[in-house]
């Protein structure tokens, strides 16, 4: 059978196509290649979309349960202070026996006093989760109201979320994936004169 | 049969010549438009997340303000009961301390231009602006409420019948993920906030010292405050009314210090009822007073209120003494009878020297029943301790301490000024007696509380 076959190619096409279909295979297999490298580029690339596109999701998701759970601690949070002496400011918060502390400080000390997962340090607060196999760490740091922005008692408690995940590039930093900023006013503090 | 199927599926004509290059490009251009396809899904779950931070950026840039202006509005409480649109009225602007309408401030700026940047260690990371702000006391945003709230009792802003103030704020603001005059995301918030009647003001502001200075243009900056020790109670500083900015008052040696933006209250002015006796005029060399004896002149005795001139009763419980001039007192004491509340005028200087006491003679008695008001200076000098339980109440003049010796006062000093060189203890100790609480132009703004029902609203 097979014989036949070859026999049949060999004699009907002698005379036209000999050599051209090596050729055409040539091209052929060429251009499918090349169409292959296109295509796996491109599935490469939208996978590489897809990754960051879930991560900054994820990134996203992980400040906004942040900032809620800030929020909420805002909300519930009471020194138990007498109020007079808490609206003037004078309140050492953080037990470092300054008595400059305010409201700003009394929500940041207890939002680093809350959190389970945080090693706390008195600016930073982080933790971590993982997505994809990345470990995706966010951090909030305590940002310094500018003097005026928030007079005595010093209601205003800012914090800066970012998140980030190891390094990739091979600079040795980092990658930031999201970041965001957010002001809070814990409610007692507006019970002041 | 079969070999003529096979020669025609297999044998190659001339029509088919090239076949396989198109059938390779078909499937390759298939493969480039599946992959084509999928990166541009992918490319738009990527726009997606993108956006979505954009947007989120945007609500925080919108809570940041919303922070923001609740901290104006409570810097600011006179807003809290005015429309937007009547925020840069003078008549707000005078007893607002931020800056409302002039170009620094410009918090009520709700224009195109009116974006305020949000600045984190130098960068601009978004920006706000209020949109509106409508004060609400009858349950109708179409109504012009400005101003309409009692001040006194929450159930007299009640209309559902629950007791509870239904006074209430609308602020809307915007948040953009841009500096101000940038183009990006916009996300509208709008959350209602609840105003109630500030019944802890007053006990929170509880005045031991309490100092204006400067003509009421600027919060007062004490140079000789001197070493003091107030117990109980705050050093509270005036705080400047009208497009400046709401600034913390000086520290002074640790002690509790607040600013407000209301003034002393006024000198007692004498009753004038008809029928009674119109005031007691006492000798301005309190030695020559029948009432006084052995270095004491007792004041507000009720046999004394019955029976002589001196002490009358004008019909409210109080018992009015003026002396015309200056008052010195060396090595003097007045005492009251713990019993009567004694209000003593002077219209000139105060002056103690060396040891006094200006007290009365009941130690359960506090400073209620005793006021001293000063059209003058107070001045302490000398040498030896003097004791005060009563209230000091010089709302024009300086209250100058110096020599050595223990001050000790239990109640309150109100005073224009102050300087303090004095070498001793100097205790306030202040205690019940909330004089300020009578007067007018005490009334508290009403209190914000925790805002509710937050929207998310297209921004237009």
């Amino acid at each position: 059978m097979l014989k036949t076959i070859i026999t049949l190619k060999n004699t009907k096409n002698k005379s036209f196509d000999r050599g051209f279909i090596t050729i055409e295979i040539l091209i052929a297999i060429f251009i499918a290649f090349g169409f292959l490298a296109v295509s796996l580029q491109t599935l490469v690339l939208a996978m590489v979309f897809q990754v960051g596109a879930q991560k900054e999701q994820r990134a996203d998701q992980l400040i906004q349960e942040e900032i809620e759970a800030l929020n909420d601690l805002g909300s519930t949070l009471n020194f138990g202070a007498n109020t007079a002496d808490a609206c003037d400011g004078n309140l050492d918060l953080d037990g470092g026996g300054t008595n400059n502390d305010g409201y700003g400080q009394g929500l940041w000390n207890e939002l680093i006093e809350d959190d389970p997962l945080i090693a706390a340090t008195s600016t930073t607060n982080s933790s971590t989760t993982t997505i994809l196999g990345r470990t995706l760490t966010i951090e909030g740091t305590q940002v310094a109201i500018p003097a005026g922005a928030s007079p005595t008692p010093h209601r205003i408690l800012g914090v800066s979320y970012q998140v980030t995940e190891p390094d990739v590039d091979g600079d040795g930093n980092a990658e930031v994936i999201a970041n965001r900023y957010v002001e809070v006013i814990p409610d007692e503090a507006l019970e002041c004169p | 049969m079969k070999f003529l199927i096979l020669k025609t599926l297999l044998l190659r004509k001339r029509k088919d010549e090239g076949f396989t290059l198109p059938i390779v490009i078909a499937i390759g251009l298939v493969m480039v438009l599946l992959s084509a396809v999928n990166l541009v899904q992918s490319g738009e779950e990527n726009l997606n997340a993108l956006s979505q931070q954009g947007s989120s950026d945007a609500l925080a840039a919108a809570e940041i303000g919303i922070a923001r202006y609740r901290n104006l509005l409570n810097n600011n409480r006179v807003l809290t009961v005015y429309n937007l649109d009547t925020w840069t009225n003078a008549w707000v602007t005078g007893q607002a301390c931020d800056s409302i309408s002039s170009t620094g401030g410009g918090w009520a700026d709700n224009s195109a231009t009116g974006w305020r940047n949000i600045t984190v260690a130098g960068n601009t990371i978004g920006s706000y602006r209020i949109d509106d702000y409508i004060y609400d006391n009858d349950d109708n945003l179409g109504s012009n409420n400005n101003n309409d709230i009692d001040l006194v009792s929450d159930a007299n802003n009640d209309i559902d019948g629950d007791g509870e103030s239904d006074a209430r704020g609308l602020l809307t603001v915007r948040g953009k993920d841009v500096a101000a005059t940038e183009d990006g995301s916009i996300t509208q918030i709008q959350v209602e906030i609840p105003l109630g009647v500030n019944t802890q003001d007053l006990v929170d502001l509880n005045p031991a010292i309490w100092i204006v200075q400067n003509d009421h243009t600027a919060v007062p900056s004490i140079t000789n405050f001197g070493t003091v020790d107030v117990n109980g109670a705050n050093v509270v500083l005036y705080q400047p009314s009208g497009e400046g900015d709401c600034i913390d008052p000086p520290d002074l040696g640790g002690e509790n210090t607040i600013s407000d933006s209301r003034n002393l209250p006024p000198l007692a002015t004498i009753p004038n009822p008809t029928g009674l006796t119109k005031k007691n005029t006492l000798n301005s060399n309190i030695t020559l007073d029948p009432h006084y004896n052995s270095g004491e002149l007792l004041l507000g005795t009720l046999s004394d209120v019955q029976n002589t001139s001196e002490g009358s009763h004008v019909g409210d419980d109080r018992y009015y003494f003026e002396y015309t001039g200056d008052l010195n007192l060396d090595n003097e004491d007045i005492i009251t009878d713990g019993t009567a509340r004694v209000i003593i005028y002077v219209s000139g200087n105060l002056t103690i020297s060396n040891a006094v006491n200006i007290t009365n003679s009941s130690n359960a008695a506090t400073s209620r029943f005793l006021e001293i008001h000063v059209g003058g200076n107070v001045t302490i000098n000398g040498s030896g301790n003097v004791n005060i339980k009563g209230l000091i109440h010089a709302p024009g003049g300086t209250v100058t301490m110096s020599g050595n010796g223990n001050v000790n006062v239990t109640g309150s000093i109100f005073a224009n000024d102050w300087n303090n060189t004095r070498t001793g203890t100097i205790i306030v100790n202040a205690d019940d007696y909330t004089f300020y609480s009578i007067t007018p132009n005490r009334t508290p703004a009403p209190l914000t509380f925790r805002p509710s029902g937050w929207q998310t609203q297209e921004a237009d």
